[in-house]
């Protein structure tokens, strides 16, 4: 059961999905259904739009979200309204979307519900802790398509990665951007004390700074396409550098195009959610000898496989399940649609 | 709306109310002639338009045809359970947008623009943003108080989110046009990751646009507004100026 590795250990968990369509509603009221059972409170939100019936991009049908008794839940105000299960208002929040204010209830009688939360990080934190209050024993933020940042560790906890067929007809390729996800989640985290002591502080201060023998921080506002500057800012005596923001492909590029130093420099991002690399640029990359480390690990509970794509094919269940949990080891692998 | 029209059970009008009727028009690659009435006819009933009557033909050449039909429609759509999410602002003219900016936010609004990632196509963004707008509306360039710079089309995410940090920009506003296979949607995800990333989305307001792009679809993806067909410089300026002082961006 999921619930298991959760319940006293998180506070918060996510569910991000590697595309639309990968099973992250399902994976959700399977999560809802182990919570009821084992009686933890959820408290419940979406950065996107979950529960409808049909799906806003692909017109394709979607399943629907049943809540139990006493469960929270952030949704917008006008979905509030259209919903079957029977809401008390907790709180109407100051939080705009698209779709109305959000809104916090309880459900009193249970049913099935829409959710539109809100969806800036900032928020999110703060509606998380809003539910925690009203009584939630475990928060679930749902994610959108393929949204990763509510993974980053200063926003949940914990997180859930649903995957499945439709990332490539091709099964081997729909396994190895699963299998390269999982890895950009599991990046290592650097020990380094004194680098996680001076990042703090760039973090607060959104500085890019360069550490050696001095630390300096770039007369520069962000790394995109501010590559070549990083680059010539490395010297001989450079260790690591440290980015507070993103960091592209461009970036890396036009760095090491710049300067043989970064050979001998480690890049240290936030988290993952922070890298927009993909799988090819990122082996590139190793075989120049990048490194890139993050101050924060994801803490990746499972990897849930829908082995059905949205065109209409599929896979083999068994022998896709076996091969990505052979490649993710230790992971569990969860064939939500079975 | 007239007083005996049931909104729960809408049905097209033609001459008396309820009959159903709408007309047709499109063009079959079939040669002109008896045949091809009958194919436009066959099709219309396959559509379930019931008493379909060809009532125009004409030979476009190269063995193409083209008709105007009329049927009677079997189907009705509840219109009192419909509610469309639309951007919830009040919509100023250009000066008055001016005048609002002078009062209440008392410094140069700046709006970065573009078509972004493989899309090509300029003129939705244009329409927006150029000194001379579309229909009759001028663009934002026009408006005192609003530095607006469009960066035209096929420009990366990362090059619009940096020009924004670049120019302490209030707004981003992004036009997507080409829909094929979901491009934009990946396109805009990656954008507000990117916007996450580098801890910017609190301090900007993110609007995306284009024919294809709803108010709806913008909270999916994480946008504070979607724009589609029929908008001008001056709806997008209305919501910007807006949310500077309601979000506190002054
Ligand atoms: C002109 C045109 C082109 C020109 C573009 C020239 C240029 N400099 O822009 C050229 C010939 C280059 C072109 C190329 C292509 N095109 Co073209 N093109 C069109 C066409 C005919 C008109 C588009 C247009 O200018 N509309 C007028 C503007 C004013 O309307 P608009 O974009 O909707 O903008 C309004 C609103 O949507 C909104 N809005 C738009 N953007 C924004 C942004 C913000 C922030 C806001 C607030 C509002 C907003 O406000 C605007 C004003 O009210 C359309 C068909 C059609 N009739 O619509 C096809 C069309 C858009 N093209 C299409 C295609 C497929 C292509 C190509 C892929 C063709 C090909 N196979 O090569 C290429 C794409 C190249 C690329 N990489 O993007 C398809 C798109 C299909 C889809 N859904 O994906 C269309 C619909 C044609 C069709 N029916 O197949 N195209």
């Amino acid at each position: 059961m999921l619930i298991e590795r959760i319940i006293n250990k998180y506070k918060t968990i996510s569910i991000v999905g590697m595309a639309k369509n990968a099973g992250k509603t399902v994976t959700l009221n399977a999560l809802l259904d182990e919570a009821y059972e084992s009686q933890v409170t959820i408290g419940l939100t979406s950065i996107g739009r979950d529960g409808e019936r049909q799906d806003l991009v692909t017109q394709t049908e979607k399943p629907m979200i049943y809540v139990y008794e006493g469960t929270l839940v952030a949704t917008s105000e006008s979905l509030f309204q259209m919903s079957d299960a029977k809401l008390e208002v907790m709180e109407i929040t100051d939080f705009h979307t698209p779709m109305g204010k959000i809104v916090i209830g309880k459900v009193i009688f249970p049913g099935y519900i829409q959710i539109a939360g809100p969806s800036r990080n900032s928020e999110i934190m703060s509606t998380a802790e809003k539910m925690r209050d009203f009584g939630a024993n475990l928060v679930v933020v749902d994610g959108a398509i393929d949204r990763k940042t509510t993974a980053s560790p200063s926003i949940t906890d914990a997180t859930i990665l649903s995957t499945g067929a439709v990332l490539s007809r091709d099964m081997q390729t729909a396994i190895t951007k699963t299998v390269y996800q999982v890895a950009l989640f599991n990046l290592e985290k650097t020990e380094d004390v004194s680098i996680r002591a001076i990042a703090d502080q760039a973090i607060r201060n959104n500085e890019i700074t360069v550490i050696g023998e001095t630390v300096k921080a770039l007369d520069i506002k962000t790394a995109l396409n501010a590559g070549h500057t990083i680059g010539a800012a490395l010297k001989d005596d450079s260790t690591a550098i440290l980015l507070p923001g993103s960091l592209v492909t461009k970036t890396v590029m036009d760095m090491i195009k710049t300067n043989h130093h970064y050979k001998h420099v480690t890049v240290v991002v936030r988290d993952a959610t922070r890298i927009f690399i993909d799988y090819k640029d990122w082996i590139y990359f190793e075989k120049l000898g990048v490194r890139i480390k993050v101050l924060d690990s994801i803490n990746l509970l499972a990897v849930t496989i829908n082995p059905t794509a949205p065109e209409g094919y599929y896979f083999d269940r068994e022998s896709y399940k076996n091969q990505l949990a052979f490649y993710l080891k230790d992971l569990p692998v969860i064939d939500v649609m079975s | 709306m007239s007083s005996q029209v049931d909104l729960t059970k809408v049905k097209p009008y033609g001459d008396t109310l309820n009959d159903g009727r709408m007309q047709f028009s499109f063009t079959l690659p079939v040669p002109f002639g008896d045949e091809a009435d009958e194919a436009a006819k066959q099709l219309l009933i396959k559509m379930g338009i019931e008493e379909p009557s060809i009532v125009y033909s004409e030979d476009l050449g190269v063995g193409y045809t083209f008709f105007t039909a009329y049927g009677k429609c079997q189907h009705t759509v509840d219109y009192s359970s419909i509610e469309v999410p639309k951007v919830d602002v009040e919509i100023m003219d250009k000066y008055g947008v001016e005048d609002f900016i002078k009062e209440h936010i008392k410094r140069d609004v700046v709006i970065v623009g573009a078509c972004t990632g493989t899309d090509a196509h300029t003129v939705g963004i244009d329409a927006i943003m150029n000194m001379k707008g579309f229909d009759g509306h001028y663009g934002l360039e026009r408006y005192h108080g609003i530095e607006a710079i469009n960066m035209g089309s096929q420009v990366p995410n990362e090059e619009l989110i940096a020009k924004a940090i670049e120019l302490n920009a209030d707004a981003i506003v992004v036009s997507q046009v080409v829909t094929q296979k979901d491009v934009h949607i990946l396109n805009l995800t990656n954008m507000i990751e990117l916007i996450e990333a580098e801890g910017l989305r609190d301090k900007i307001i993110l609007i995306c646009g284009g024919p294809r792009i709803n108010h709806e679809l913008a909270k999916e993806l994480g946008y504070d507004a979607g724009f589609g067909p029929k908008t001008y410089a001056e709806h997008v300026a209305s919501f910007v100026v807006n949310q500077i002082v309601d979000r506190n961006m002054i």
